[in-house]
């Protein structure tokens, strides 16, 4: 070949091969073209009847460490209770079929059902509750807070039976079980790290449940990456039975990016979305055929918390005028589905106190009370800072709604933005905390109203849900007011001594509670059936506990609709 | 000195900037506000299982026996627990790194390829139309950030043209681990179908990532090529009566390469940084997201982990640019470059 020859090849090869890896790369996108023959077509490819869904990340899969949106969803649906909350939010016979109470020693004894069989074959027994009970307040994470000072000791006196002494009387406890996961404890010794962590129970397994589990609930883990998304498949031997068109599996994706969540839903690539999307990205979701958006209304609030510790808060006439200037209708228009509220409660929780009033913009009142106020001639030489949490953007929003509302009564408000790591930072010193900290209250420890007066008592200071740095007097009167009220064995009158706290928060305007905010997921309702959003659109009562709301083994797909 | 020597010379400072690269980030970590015990726990969870955890970390201890601690640790290959997922960071960053790793590979060979073509052809037409049309595509990819590209993409042809897929790596059931990587393990193992797959997921992150770099060296390229063109040697070889194409490709780019290599090398080792909000969009499990998600959290050990490997990929990417550079410029490899 001569040396044109050469550099001809050459340079057409070049150009091949360029052309090669451009075509490989559109082939790659288009669909593969069906087959021409005339051989019989195999059968189609079965669906896979697995509800994916969108949560924020990361989860934490061990009952004993989450404690957020997206642990809660795991474990709700991998592991099993000894109670399970009604929609009512009573506590109803689950693992434990029955109980009694002795007041005298304050003790619960759980007698439980048979033949519960974990994930592992292995059969449920006491031991397994104690087991449980005990990892979770020895490692003082996730829910162990709601237990810590509650539980004296835990016990099992027969394979079936498991005593519970509290330290006092306790009114909700059977609610608070419910974050009380079920763990095999056997699985769990044959698993569990030597290590010096907890003395001579290792690890307590910690390493190895971050991406298994020891559950007995109706899902079991068959792939959890931590980076990415758990995946759950039906466990055939749950002891409840499999329900007729129950989903075989979830998957829970880590993403809540908006773009990203639109487009999956619009390609039916999920089938719910999770509750942290704007309210831009659910009209537009609303708007694809099939999908719907369900208004969860729970008990979420959106809050500013007043520092009662820093001029001029410390004043209650100007925390009242702050109140009152606050355009609560505003508010309520920038979150579709927000309610007005009347207090610390919402009102989906029993023990709400109806008879408080719906706070609503009064400018002339705001002024009235500033007008009453110590400040009230030197109000203008201060400048109160309202700290807003950069990971959630609504809180901008209201904090310069209630920043251009206050200039109307000569009050000056600072607006800053930081992470929430340094809320929860600034939060624990009073002269750090600033004069307002906006925070949405999404999740509660139990289904009653004492879930959010408990924050109020000062063995929560020092925290974003109780940065309010009472004065010593009035914390001592709360603390005793949430106490007594917790340790209120009848529901009827613990519900009464709840209202009577909230109008005790309200008259002494703690916060500024801007609006009731429902959670909203939207899902694919064409082809899922989620009672729990069905109720929600309904306008029925629902389970306030996020984890008892996206129980999938109550759900049904239709694989005739599915894509 | 020889080629070798400067080699070493060069793996040494490596060496040297990335300890120092961890000092900094160690300190950083550190000294900028926030617990991280208490970030781990949670709000409620209470003092004494806080200060457990902070002294198990060694956070109730000065900042130089941390660093000793954590230094002793990375020696061994350990480089602590993740307070977010719980496990050691090392796992967490076998299971991230490949993914990044893939995106940097695909992303890499766009870089190389249409970067020269354009390059290419922008010096070789220089001041006509093509240059021209060139030239404005360049400055407007360079430009748009990357996270504002994946946006685009996965809405145009994720959300209204339903072309390619939107998040993850891949749809099947994925292929054996080997090495990570799924379009090569799926070639490994003879699973076309998972190659498929996973070369289309591959292919809106690792443009959005790639795009701003491509051309941004494909403008290198050009202005490498547009000085080189007038030297004298060309001018001799076409006094020889080479044709003007073969000099081009042959005689031209080779020089002309020099700055572009440099710059691609920088811009691969770069994805582990800048990569993060393009692996977000697509929910790409890689270790810039990773190490994302740990500076919001404040996972010390993890932060740490993330910095060294992305310092190592720097320095790694370096001795490579290095070593092709010798390759194209003899003069390196003949010894005659003192203190390079």
């Amino acid at each position: 070949m001569s040396g044109r020859q050469k550099r001809l090849s050459g340079k057409w090869s070049a150009i091949l091969v360029t052309c090669l890896v451009i075509l490989s790369m559109v082939a790659s996108c288009a669909p593969a073209a069906p087959p021409k023959t005339e051989a019989p077509k195999p059968a189609a490819p079965k669906k896979e009847m697995v509800v994916r869904m969108t949560q924020s990340w990361p989860c934490k899969i061990d009952p004993a460490v989450g404690w957020d949106n997206a642990s809660s969803v795991a474990h709700a649906n991998i592991y099993d209770t000894l109670v399970m909350i009604d929609v009512d939010g009573s506590a109803k016979p689950w693992v434990a079929k029955s109980w009694t109470y002795d007041a005298p020693s304050k003790t619960y004894t759980f007698t439980l059902e048979k033949g519960v069989k974990f994930h592992s074959g292995n059969v449920l027994t006491a031991q397994d509750v104690v087991y449980s009970l005990k990892r979770m307040l020895t490692m003082g994470q996730g829910w162990s807070f709601v237990f810590k000072s509650v539980i004296k000791d835990v016990t099992a006196p027969a394979e079936d039976t498991v005593k519970i002494a509290l330290a006092g009387d306790y009114g909700p406890f059977l609610q608070t079980l419910i974050h009380m996961c079920i763990v095999d404890q056997k699985t769990m010794v044959a698993n569990t790290k030597k290590d010096n962590t907890y003395g001579e129970n290792g690890d307590y397994g910690k390493e190895w449940l971050t991406t298994h589990d020891a559950g007995s609930g109706p899902y079991k883990v068959k792939e959890m990456k931590t980076a990415e998304y758990l995946l759950c498949e039906r466990f055939a031997d749950y002891w409840k039975g499999v329900l007729k068109d129950s989903p075989e599996g979830f998957k829970m994706i880590g993403t809540t990016e908006a773009i990203t969540v639109r487009t999956l839903m619009s390609q039916k690539d999920l089938d719910i979305s999770d509750e942290w999307q704007t309210g831009e990205n659910y009209n537009q979701m609303k708007q694809m055929p099939g999908v719907k958006v369900a208004d969860f209304v729970v008990g979420g609030l959106m809050i500013l918390h007043f520092n009662t510790s820093q001029k001029p808060l410390d004043d209650v006439h100007v925390r009242k005028a702050l109140q009152y200037c606050f355009d609560y209708a505003s508010a309520q228009k920038l979150f579709p589905g927000a309610k007005a509220t009347s207090g610390p409660v919402g009102s989906a929780l029993p023990g709400y106190n109806e008879a408080l009033p719906k706070y609503a913009q009064d400018l002339d009142k705001a002024k009235r009370e500033l007008a009453l106020s110590k400040y009230k001639d030197t109000i203008g030489k201060y400048e109160v800072e309202l700290g807003w949490t950069s990971e959630v953007p609504d809180e901008e929003k209201v904090a310069l709604l209630l920043q251009s509302n206050a200039q109307q009564i000569g009050i000056k408000i600072k607006v800053t933005k930081s992470p929430w790591l340094t809320w929860l930072d600034r939060a624990t010193k009073p002269e750090t905390t600033p004069g307002l900290l906006a925070r949405v209250q999404s999740s509660i420890s139990f289904p009653e109203a004492g879930a959010p007066l408990d924050y109020f008592r000062s063995a929560g200071r020092g925290a974003p849900t109780n940065c309010h740095w009472f004065a010593a007097d009035f914390q001592t009167e709360v603390d005793k007011a949430v106490a007594d009220a917790l340790s209120t064995m009848d529901a009827a009158k613990r519900y009464e001594k709840y209202k009577t706290v909230a109008a005790k928060l309200v008259d002494n305007a703690t916060d500024i509670w801007m609006v009731e905010l429902p959670q909203r997921q939207a899902y694919q309702a064409d082809y899922l059936s989620w009672p729990a959003a069905d109720a929600a659109i309904a306008g029925k009562k629902v389970n306030v506990l996020v984890g008892l709301r996206t129980y999938f083994r109550d759900m049904k797909l239709d694989a005739s609709k599915m894509k | 000195m020889n080629l070798g020597q400067f080699l070493m010379r060069r793996v040494l400072h490596s060496l040297f900037v990335v300890v120092g690269i961890s000092v900094v980030i160690f300190v950083i970590a550190r000294v900028v506000p926030g617990d991280p015990a208490r970030m781990a726990l949670g709000e409620h969870a209470s003092q004494e299982v806080v200060d457990k955890l902070r002294h198990d970390m060694h956070l109730d201890r000065p900042i130089y026996e941390q660093y000793y601690y954590w230094l002793r640790g990375v020696v061994h290959g350990d480089f602590g627990y993740s307070l977010v997922s719980n496990r050691p960071v090392l796992d967490d960053i076998v299971d991230t790194l490949p993914a990044t790793l893939e995106i940097a590979l695909v992303a890499g060979s766009i870089m190389i390829v249409f970067s020269l073509i354009f390059g290419s052809l922008a010096a070789s037409y220089r001041d006509t139309w093509v240059d021209g049309v060139i030239r404005v595509v360049a400055y407007f990819c360079v430009a748009i950030p990357g996270f504002v590209v994946a946006t685009v993409f996965v809405m145009v042809f994720g959300y209204f043209w339903h072309v390619l897929p939107a998040i993850g790596r891949i749809a099947v059931a994925p292929p054996p681990r080997i090495t990570g990587l799924l379009v090569i393990d799926s070639l490994l193992t003879g699973n076309l179908t998972a190659f498929r797959d996973a070369l289309r997921h591959l292919i809106l992150p690792s443009v959005a990532v790639s795009l701003a770099s491509t051309f941004q060296a494909a403008r290198i390229t050009r202005s490498s090529m547009v000085d080189n063109m007038n030297k004298d040697f060309l001018a001799a070889e076409r006094g020889y009566g080479i044709p003007e194409r073969r000099i081009a490709l042959k005689y031209l780019l080779k020089p002309s390469l020099i700055p572009t290599v440099s710059v691609l090398g920088l811009s691969l080792a770069n994805i582990i940084q800048t990569g993060f909000l393009v692996e977000l969009i697509f929910n790409w499990p890689g270790i810039a997201r990773y190490g994302l998600q740990s500076m919001l959290n404040k996972d010390l050990n993890a932060i740490s982990g993330v910095i060294v490997i992305a310092g190592l990929g720097f320095a790694v990417a370096n001795v490579i640019v290095d070593l092709i550079v010798a390759n194209l410029d003899p003069r390196i490899r003949l010894g005659g470059v003192k203190g390079a």
